[in-house]
């Protein structure tokens, strides 16, 4: 497999080590942790060439801290520890859990085009705000000609519930509304 | 000190005027409002509602476990810094 071609995603940073056997502290940085168990493969580089294995994982925080303490095969002192202290960890593409449907990795929501029902280009999302009851896309205005009732300014927040999104097709970077959220 | 049974649950008259409103039209808006301390009540569910976090409204939509709650306690006031990490990561959002 080329490096170009592998798109691995990124699962955590080496904070710091921990204790004197060789262990971790690693910032999760996903939304499945507990599928990173005993034998998981992770990698140092996002082309996949320099692979970790886990001997052990207990996970420690929570909220928007999650932690874990990660022990790899090979690494049993902590000056070795300490030399992966502030690398990435990514894991492969086919490592990586499926979503469910109508899930999208936040990464691939970004850069899309937004589109009325009509085919009429609104703005281009640029960013994405994940909260306690939904997530909302913010998009900016593609000229600020377009008037959106209840908006003033260049950015406006789209919900994402499937009273307001048609379809989103990340290969196209699409967005297709089922109706402008109007503010009243 | 708890609110007093006799008073019922507090909620801002013109939020609950819109929202009965909406629901005799049948009509889908979303409502902006700065009241963060109105609870959320069994009408509102199904409707998406904008709340005032101080800098902006953030669309919250109103589903059957927020009922008893403030509507401020799904609008945050305070956005969390964080680094940048090069790569894709793991994070997912979902349409509900």
């Amino acid at each position: 497999m080329s490096v170009e071609n592998v798109d691995a995603r990124l699962v955590g940073i080496i904070c710091k080590a921990h204790g004197i056997k060789g262990e971790l502290i690693v910032r999760l940085l996903t939304d499945y942790p507990k599928t990173i168990y005993r034998g998981s493969s992770l990698f140092m580089d996002e082309g996949c060439t320099s692979e970790l294995h886990v001997e052990s994982i207990r996970y420690s925080g929570s909220g928007n801290r999650k932690t874990a303490i990660i022990k790899f095969i090979g690494t049993i002192t902590r000056t070795q520890a300490e030399s992966l202290k502030g690398r990435y960890l990514y894991r492969k593409p086919e490592d990586v859990p499926p979503l469910e449907k109508g899930q999208y990795w936040s990464d691939d929501l970004e850069g899309c085009m937004v589109y009325s029902s009509e085919g009429i280009a609104l703005g281009k999302v640029i960013g994405l705000e994940n909260l306690a009851s939904n997530s909302n896309i913010k998009v900016k205005k593609i000229t600020s000609d377009i008037d959106i009732k209840g908006v003033s300014g260049d950015i406006f927040f789209v919900p994402l519930i499937s009273d307001y999104i048609k379809h989103i097709d990340t290969d196209e970077k699409k967005i297709i509304l089922s109706r402008i959220p109007e503010f009243i | 000190m708890s609110r007093s049974l006799k008073k019922g649950p507090f909620i801002e008259g013109k939020l609950l005027d819109r929202i009965n409103k909406l629901n005799d039209s049948g009509e889908k808006k979303i409502i902006k409002t700065w009241s963060r301390s109105s609870t959320i009540f069994p009408e509102m569910v199904g409707h998406t509602v904008a709340v005032h976090d101080g800098r902006r409204h953030v669309p919250i939509y109103i589903s059957e476990s927020m009922v008893g709650h403030k509507l401020g306690e799904f609008a945050p006031t305070r956005s969390i810094r964080a680094h940048v990490f090069k790569g894709k990561s793991e994070s997912t959002a979902k349409v509900k």
